[in-house]
């Protein structure tokens, strides 16, 4: 009798083992199909997968799978919770030491998507450039796809390794810039350290931006002018100059390497307090949504920028227009996890920024997101400031130096874009750039964006 | 596709199981695995389907005329024909590349590398079909009339991508005969669910530990990182793979067929034959009673016949140098045990054989994991202090402290510990605590934890392109 109902029991435990399996499978698969779809996710800051556009080339490949697959989990129901017991559980496989933590993603965890602020400012910026000797896009840059973060005293730093090749290759282009441009032009070669020297224990970084900025240096011919902006700031790291949840420097670390500008090239930096002194708060910045590390969220930071004493006039060039737009110094409305866009408002192939200076010295800049937050500082001593962002950019440089009657010219990169092949072949490609044949209807997207700023 | 996939959790396994139970007939229901199975392999390879259906066509005929002519001397011309066209397939587009590559290098000669992409599945599915035109010939099954039928045994996509390699006598009767029983179906969910819960909490979890650690320069590694990282390749193959076994065990379970069981926990062997007898069990036996039994097994040369069963078993896996190097490897461990190695052990305490067999078995994964023999020599080299032994690495630490829970639990389903805990609970059973229902909460534990990762798209690599 007591085996019969035990039997009774574990039979009946059987049957619910199988019902609530396919019910829960069936939940989730019907759930997919019937949910409505969101376009982006807000905590991930990235737009969702579309669903993929049916060929015949894409279905023998397998592409069309591969698609479908990343549909499904980018609109997989209850996504957001079933994140966060994942986290949960990848934060408790164990038990972190001393406040060090490593992240790695291997495997690329988000196909070619954008990211929120470039969703947003969609309309007023022209992200779609394309490479102009390679076919790599915009969205796949090498020094933008973060590798190895680690979190560490409430900061989270991201690894360096640079590379003697990739210091070889970018002495190569600068030396090759000063060539072309001889003499009449100067050009200075600034790599700004990302902050693996300075805060990552050493135990795990012993030095290698500096091995990589020196290494850097000795290949540079003697006539292009180094800009010490490493050691500039490493006197002054433990003062606010890197963000702690974000891969950027801050205002404050900007005007460090200002400073070292300075004192390289002749002028006579201002003092800090000459400027204006402006904060954004509530700032968690992209490694903070690299790692979503609960302990970087009770270290958030604030944007604090320094608005430069001299009135100026800036433009830039809005996707598909032939002449330049009006636009700010300072995106002063810039908040939340956008703040950093307070400088120069964003990432534009070209911009111009006119000044009250007088005294015949122009400036062009090549930058990287990091060089947003230097560039507004060369406003106080050149006439003319222009930034070229090395990944939107189309056209010859050459031209542009020349119609402008441009003096100096600065490399101003972070050590990742200067370790990078994909930024000196860029660079490359605009000093040697040829324009397209005049009749044939270019794509906008393909306009030589130096012949229209003037 | 993949079993690890949310594709295949949530909408595709659902509306099979739904689809096969809302019909009655067996025919019928032969007919929706049959479809779903030939979906499931043309998800990943819409083109190569072809030739799956080819070599279930060609053995299904085959099968027929060994049949017809059994007895007869031309019944052999079958076995010529399924060993002709199967091997022939696997050579073109598992090994072409490879011979070519060799025979340039050997005789200087610049032949161009035909540069297939090889076909998920090709070598589990080829061996499938050539073991049952044997076992025609050999009469100890019948063979198939009805080539719907055969084509669900080569196709059916619970064992079609990553094994195990299901002989048709293990489910020759269940092909018309599948009986329903609730605890079969309980129990497969609840192998499914250990499956998954293997290969994606603890596979994926340990491969990307392997990548941060074995992806990298050789100058970049300490020994104790070079331990470290191939340790944690042991634990991630083993519990890939068996994970995907547990899941077609379980997939099995679920519709009424019972494979045999393809891992008995390896890691807790006390020699390398006692490892071979509990890793990829049906592959072993494959190449035991269909290549070294023929070849004469321990009757004559037995030596020469080990040497070739190794050789093929290691060029299986791969068609490289280091997986033929993997073979002999284990050719010459055996051997060494059959000699004197065995001898030895006996005498000793049983934690020096578990030792050993770990020892042998992980410098194994290395030569495994690297396929570039140059590498393979650094790291081999690395391993035993050619750069001097580093063994306080804080990389190592961090990431040991960083995973002690994970790697405790990884360590429990490596011995049958877990259900070693499960049957001591049940023991204890009293009216509180129905093992059933600690059983079923573990189920669905495993199957949400395992979507949370798959949601999150953490790494869920597929490593068994090569085999």
């Amino acid at each position: 009798m007591n085996k019969l109902s035990n039997y009774m029991s574990s039979y009946r435990i059987q049957k619910m083992n199988a019902f609530l399996f396919v019910f829960c499978i069936s939940i989730l698969g019907l759930s997919f199909l019937v949910l409505p779809k969101k376009k982006i996710s807000i905590n991930e800051k990235r737009s969702l997968a579309q669903f993929p556009s049916l060929s015949m080339n894409s279905l023998l490949n397998g592409n069309y799978m591969d698609s479908i697959d990343l549909y499904f989990s980018d609109h997989f129901p209850w996504r957001e919770q079933f994140i966060t017991v994942a986290n949960t559980i990848a934060e408790n496989r164990g038990f972190a030491d001393e406040n060090l933590k490593y992240y790695t993603r291997n495997a690329q965890p988000d196909s070619p998507s954008k990211t929120m602020d470039e969703l947003e400012k969609e309309d007023s910026l022209s992200l779609e450039s394309i490479a102009l000797d390679t076919n790599q896009t915009v969205n796949n840059l090498p020094f933008e796809t973060i590798k190895s973060v680690v979190v560490s005293n409430k900061r989270a730093i991201q690894m360096f390794g640079g590379s003697k090749i990739g210091a070889k290759n970018y002495a190569g282009l600068i030396n090759s810039y000063k060539k072309a441009f001889g003499p009449s032009v100067n050009i200075y070669c600034m790599p700004i350290p990302v902050g693996a020297d300075f805060y990552l224990p050493e135990k795990i970084n012993k030095r290698k931006e500096k091995e990589f900025i020196n290494d850097l240096f000795q290949q540079l011919q003697s006539d292009v002018v180094k800009v010490n902006a490493y050691e500039e700031l490493s006197k002054h790291s433990n003062e606010y100059i890197q963000f702690n949840t974000d891969h950027h420097w801050t205002g404050r670390g900007a005007y460090y390497a200002y400073v070292a500008f300075c004192k390289s090239s002749g002028f006579d930096p201002l003092p800090l307090a000459g400027f204006q002194r402006k904060v954004i708060p509530n700032f968690l910045g992209t490694l903070y949504y690299y790692t979503l590390s609960k302990e970087l969220k009770t270290n958030i930071d604030s944007v604090e920028y320094f608005k430069v004493p001299v009135s100026t006039k800036s433009f830039y060039i809005k996707k598909g227009r032939t002449a330049e737009q009006p636009t700010q110094l300072y995106a002063e409305f810039a908040k939340g996890s956008n703040a950093y866009g307070v400088f120069l408002g964003g990432d534009y192939p070209l911009m111009r920024i006119a000044t009250s200076v007088k005294n015949g010295r122009k400036v062009l800049i090549f930058k990287d997101s990091y060089g947003n937050a230097f560039s507004p500082y060369l406003a106080s001593h050149f006439e003319e400031v222009y930034i070229i962002d090395f990944r939107y950019f189309i056209g010859s440089v050459k031209s542009l130096v020349v119609k402008n009657n441009i003096t100096d010219i600065v490399f101003a990169h972070n050590v990742y874009a200067s370790n990078s092949s994909f930024t000196v072949k860029r660079e490359m490609g605009m000093l040697n750039y040829i324009a397209p044949p005049k009749p044939t209807a270019q794509p906008l997207t393909k306009q030589d964006t130096s012949k229209v700023i003037k | 596709m993949v079993f690890s996939s949310l594709f295949f959790l949530t909408i595709f396994l659902p509306l099979n199981l739904l689809l096969y139970y809302f019909t009655k007939s067996i025919n019928v229901r032969n007919i929706i695995l049959v479809v779903f199975s030939l979906f499931f392999y043309a998800w990943g390879e819409p083109i190569w389907i072809s030739l799956l259906i080819f070599s279930a066509l060609v053995d299904y005929l085959n099968g027929l005329f060994i049949d017809k002519y059994r007895n007869q001397p031309i019944a052999k011309l079958g076995i010529f024909i399924t060993l002709f066209i199967n091997l022939g397939l696997l050579f073109t587009f598992k090994y072409s590349d490879f011979i070519v590559e060799n025979f340039n290098f050997l005789f200087n000669t610049t032949f161009s590398k035909p540069g297939f992409l090889l076909p998920i599945g090709i070598s589990f599915y080829t061996f499938q079909t050539i073991s049952y035109s044997i076992d025609v010939y050999k009469g100890e099954v019948k063979a198939q009339k009805n080539f719907l039928n055969f084509l669900m045994f080569v196709s059916l996509y619970h064992q079609l991508v990553a094994g195990p390699i299901v002989r048709y006598s293990v489910i020759e009767n269940e092909i018309n005969n599948r009986k329903f029983h609730w605890d079969d179906f309980s129990n497969g969910v609840t192998r499914f669910s250990k499956g998954l819960f293997k290969k994606v909490l603890i596979a994926n979890v340990a491969g990307e530990i392997v990548q941060q650690f074995l992806e990298r320069d050789i100058v970049d590694m300490t020994s104790a990182s070079a331990w470290f990282g191939i340790s944690m390749y042991a634990i991630q193959i083993y519990f890939d793979f068996s994970g995907y076994s547990d899941m077609a065990i379980g997939l099995g379970k679920m519709f009424g067929f019972h494979y045999d069981e393809n891992f008995k926990h390896p890691y807790t062997s006390t020699s390398i034959g006692d490892f071979w007898r509990r890793w990829h069990i049906s592959l072993g036996t494959f190449f035991r009673d269909y290549l070294y039994i023929p070849l004469g097994g321990n009757k004559k040369n037995v030596y020469l016949n080990l040497l070739i069963v190794w050789f093929c078993t290691g060029f299986w896996h791969g068609a490289s140098w280091n997986f033929i190097l993997w073979g002999l490897y284990f050719c010459v461990l055996l051997i060494g045990e059959k000699l004197f190695i065995n001898q030895l052990l006996a005498k000793t305490h049983i934690i020096i054989k578990h030792l050993y067999a770990l020892f042998f078995i992980i410098i194994g994964w290395a030569i495994f994991y690297f396929t570039d023999l140059a590498k393979l020599t650094d790291f081999l080299g690395l391993l035993f202090g050619t750069n001097g032994f580093v063994l306080n690495d804080t990389e190592v630490s961090t990431v040991i402290k960083e995973n002690i829970i994970w790697l405790l639990i990884a360590l429990l389903f490596s011995a049958p510990l877990y259900n070693y805990c499960l049957n001591k609970i049940e023991l204890y059973k009293n009216r509180f605590l129905n093992i059933n229902h600690l059983i079923l909460f573990l189920n669905i534990v495993m199957l949400f934890t395992s979507i949370a990762m798959l949601v999150n798209k953490t790494y869920n690599p597929f490593i068994y392109f090569r085999f």
